[in-house]
């Protein structure tokens, strides 16, 4: 068993000490090296030694209030890697005790257990030795006490804390994972976290002993997978990407099959240069073949961020803004160390709905409060992808809008549903707002086929109605040619293209059969005797004539529309309790299938 | 003697509220050059790379740390280990103070809140003549004082008699402590006569702790 003397500058230069020690000397950090590295890296090279005691100076430099050897007691007790943490600790100078307590808060440690002071004006380094030879190391060392004498403050700094509260997430998310020593991203991770500075510092070795005295259950162990995020593309705007939070999206959105697209973030950039990189990095994606769905989206992205009194002008913000005036329903994510709360509303201004906080130290979270953390997380990412339809519906709507090919002289239609604030329009904004709540789902069911039925009516496209007492239809053909569907005869019978089809959908609370579920397509016109009365039933005949007849819309999906149209009617405009009540709609398959019929009907080329 | 003090800051808002606390204007003290953000700052930096003697003009160069490359921090380095300059690094991410010689020069680093602190004011209020001052403000002389305690603890520790020069140039303590504390004539210094200079040196310790 070694009994290390770490000599001071003093020493080193004029003192032989006796043998018994064996002497060392702490290289000060180079002039780019951090001192807590340093030291870590020193006292990590000893570990492959026994070493029963650490006897070593207050300061190891002749500027006595740096407390440099004060700074190596404590990274000995609280470096969890070292073999020797609970070693005898004997710390030497020629000071009093009670002045040295006088001096720093650091010297707490000197009361700590197993710890002692020896005031080199009344013993000698034998006596040390002899003392060391004697001395009863009590094992195990009670942490929990040395942890109730010392304290170890936060770098004060504003803008550290926050590369403070980044490095202590991600380094106590990654503690939360289960382990999966086999992956290389996982492993990857784990090295980019253990080479971050802050994990080097006294204060995150202190918090990290202080919150691994909390009892670890296996069931805390919880690593993040998402149900929606698989093909789609997650774009992650993060300044400690670089640090591991890059690697840390990467890891878990990538074992849930998404793409990853991580900005690069270049130090010293200007401001205002990198909010126009980030703005062409965002342009690129938005115009290639597989635009980003969702964006993870940092805050404070630029130093001068920290000192910006307007929110509206912190870069994430103003990036989030950017965002969502190319595309409003790209989701993105606001993940940040922030907790102001003035941030989080220019957020839900712009559309942003999912939020994750990051963890700091100072909470000194349970790890159950941790896995909620990360369970949150979990939960924000797939609303956000649950929602990621939004853009592809977004970018459809307004390829209608800006490529509907419609006869101008119908410009009734064309302002009630192509122009600004028209139904089109009114129908994205309320699926941004909500779109799983069913009264909203309704709403836009209702306008969906306003705009259907309006559509139907127009007179470049056909004509349902009443001549000299006989009923007829028919559709105006895209070559601009007549085509009847159907003539009313004088006999109660009908000429017709097709007939509906009467049955039951399977959603339905009542028993009867009589609901046109489909239809059929005759090879010619027939003379049939069917007859179906009512608001629908003339609705359906006019839809299904325009879209099979004139647009040429696949049966199955003018069928699946005449399903729509009977819930539209049975619940969204009335609720006549024919529908089964736990049968709904949704935004994702229902009405982005309308408006997918709109694209097929209005757009000339797709 | 200094004559004149570089200040390279990249944030110039962190500096106002800072000084604003300190209630000081940096650009109040005639031997201060400070480079505050904007265009200046970008100069600046830009002369670490393509003419680092542009700095001669200056004694000690204080510079955030982050703001510059590994590359510009080597540069600057260098230069201060040759041209007997002195450099500080200051930053949100330090810390802790520390003192090191550089060659012919040294370097401080210290965290960018003891920076912007009353020791900045003390130190820039006496021409900047003791980095001891920005690094440790008024403990300064504490620091000192302390140091020559413990030389003169571990000087002792195997010490024979010897006159009193060689015992000075072995422990090489400041002049002022000297004055101070070393009221003897030349001639042989007992052990007994440097235990009570550090007993002395010792209860003034005591009595600056308060």
């Amino acid at each position: 068993m070694k009994n290390i003397l770490i000599l001071n500058d003093i020493m080193a230069d004029n003192y032989s000490p006796p043998t018994f020690f064996e002497t060392d000397k702490v290289s000060p950090p180079n002039y780019d090296e951090d001192l807590n590295v340093a030291i870590t890296n020193y006292l990590i090279s000893l570990n492959n030694s026994e070493i029963n005691s650490v006897t070593l100076p207050i300061s190891l430099s002749n500027n006595f209030l740096e407390l440099s050897g004060l700074i190596v007691g404590h990274h000995i007790r609280l470096t969890k890697e070292l073999m020797y943490r609970a070693a005898t600790l004997i710390f030497y100078g020629s000071l009093s005790i009670d002045v040295i307590a006088k001096i720093s808060p650091l010297a707490s440690i000197l009361f700590t257990p197993n710890v002692h002071y020896v005031n080199i004006n009344e013993f000698s380094f034998d006596k040390i030795a002899d003392f060391i030879k004697n001395v009863r190391q009590q094992d195990p060392l009670n942490f929990d006490k040395f942890l109730e004498f010392i304290r170890i403050d936060p770098p004060a700094n504003y803008q550290s804390h926050h590369s403070i509260a980044n490095d202590w997430a991600l380094a106590r998310y990654f503690s939360m994972f289960e382990k999966e020593n086999g992956n290389e991203m996982y492993n990857c991770l784990g090295h980019k976290i253990s080479k971050l500075d802050y994990t080097k510092t006294l204060h995150f070795k202190y918090v990290e002993s202080k919150v691994e005295r909390q009892k670890f259950k296996k069931k805390n162990f919880y690593t993040p997978q998402f149900n929606n995020v698989s093909g789609l593309t997650i774009g992650i705007i993060e300044d400690e990407a670089d640090k591991g939070w890059g690697d840390f999206y990467q890891f878990l959105f990538e074992k849930s099959d998404a793409k990853v697209e991580i900005f690069q973030f270049y130090k010293e950039e200007r401001k205002a240069d990198l909010i126009n990189r980030l703005k062409k990095w965002i342009d690129e994606h938005n115009s290639s073949k597989s635009p980003i769905d969702i964006y993870v989206v940092d805050l404070r992205l630029h130093d001068e961020d920290f000192e910006e009194k307007k929110s509206e002008n912190i870069t994430g913000n103003q990036i989030i803004k950017y965002i969502k005036s190319i595309n409003k329903g790209t989701q993105v994510i606001v993940s940040t160390a922030s907790n102001k709360v003035w941030n989080f509303q220019k957020n839900i201004e712009v559309g942003v709905t999912s939020f994750i906080v990051k963890e700091s130290p100072e909470t000194f979270n349970t790890r159950e409060e941790t896995r909620l953390t990360l369970l949150n997380l979990t939960k924000e990412v797939d609303k956000a992808a649950d929602k990621a339809f939004l853009a592809k519906l977004y970018r459809k709507i307004e390829l209608l809008k800006k490529c509907y090919d419609l006869d101008l002289n119908e410009k009734d239609f064309i302002s009630l549903v192509f122009e600004k604030k028209g139904l089109l329009d009114k129908i994205f904004d309320l699926l941004n707002l909500d779109c799983f709540n069913d009264a909203v789902l309704d709403q836009c069911l209702l306008l969906g086929f306003q705009i259907l039925e309006n559509y139907c009516d127009l007179k470049s496209i056909g004509s349902f109605g009443s001549s000299e007492g006989l009923s007829s239809g028919f559709v105006w053909k895209k070559d601009k040619s007549k085509f009847d569907v159907f003539i009313n005869q004088q006999n109660s019978k009908i000429s017709t293209w097709f007939e509906l089809k009467t049955g039951r959908f399977d959603f339905q609370e009542d028993s009867s059969s009589n609901t046109p579920i489909g239809y059929s397509v005759f090879p010619k016109m027939e003379s049939k005797s069917s007859f179906h009365s009512g608001l629908d039933a003339s609705f359906l005949v006019k839809m299904i004539s325009v879209l099979h007849f004139r647009e040429n819309i696949d049966k199955a999906d003018i069928e699946r529309i005449m399903k729509l149209r009977y819930y539209r009617s049975n619940v969204s405009a009335h609720l006549t309790g024919r529908v089964k009540s736990d049968i709904k709609i949704t935004a994702k398959n229902d009405i982005s299938f309308l408006i997918g019929i709109f694209e097929k009907i209005f757009v000339k080329t797709i | 003697m200094i004559n004149s003090i570089l200040l390279i800051e990249d944030r110039p808002n962190r500096q106002r509220i800072f000084t604003q606390d300190l209630k000081i204007d940096l650009n109040d003290f005639p031997i201060l050059k400070n480079i505050c953000g904007g265009d200046d700052f970008y100069l600046y930096k830009e002369k670490i790379s393509s003419e680092i003697a542009f700095f001669g003009a200056y004694d000690i160069i204080i510079i955030h740390r982050s703001a510059l490359t590994p590359e510009e921090r080597a540069l600057l380095r260098d230069y201060v280990d040759v041209k007997s300059k002195i450099l500080v690094f200051f930053s949100g991410g330090i810390s802790y103070t520390l003192l090191q010689k550089i060659g012919k020069g040294q370097l401080l680093t210290v965290s960018s809140e003891d920076f912007y602190s009353e020791n900045l004011v003390l130190f820039l209020n006496n021409s900047g003549e003791e980095i001891l001052e920005l690094a440790f403000g008024k403990f300064w002389e504490l620091n000192m004082l302390v140091g020559a305690h413990e030389k003169i603890t571990f000087y002792i520790l195997k010490y024979t008699k010897k006159p009193l020069s060689v015992v000075l140039d072995d422990l090489d303590l400041p002049q002022w402590i000297i004055d101070k504390y070393v009221k003897m004539e030349d001639g042989m210094v007992e052990k007994d006569q440097l235990i009570a200079i550090n007993k002395t040196i010792h209860a003034d310790i005591k009595k600056k702790l308060g």
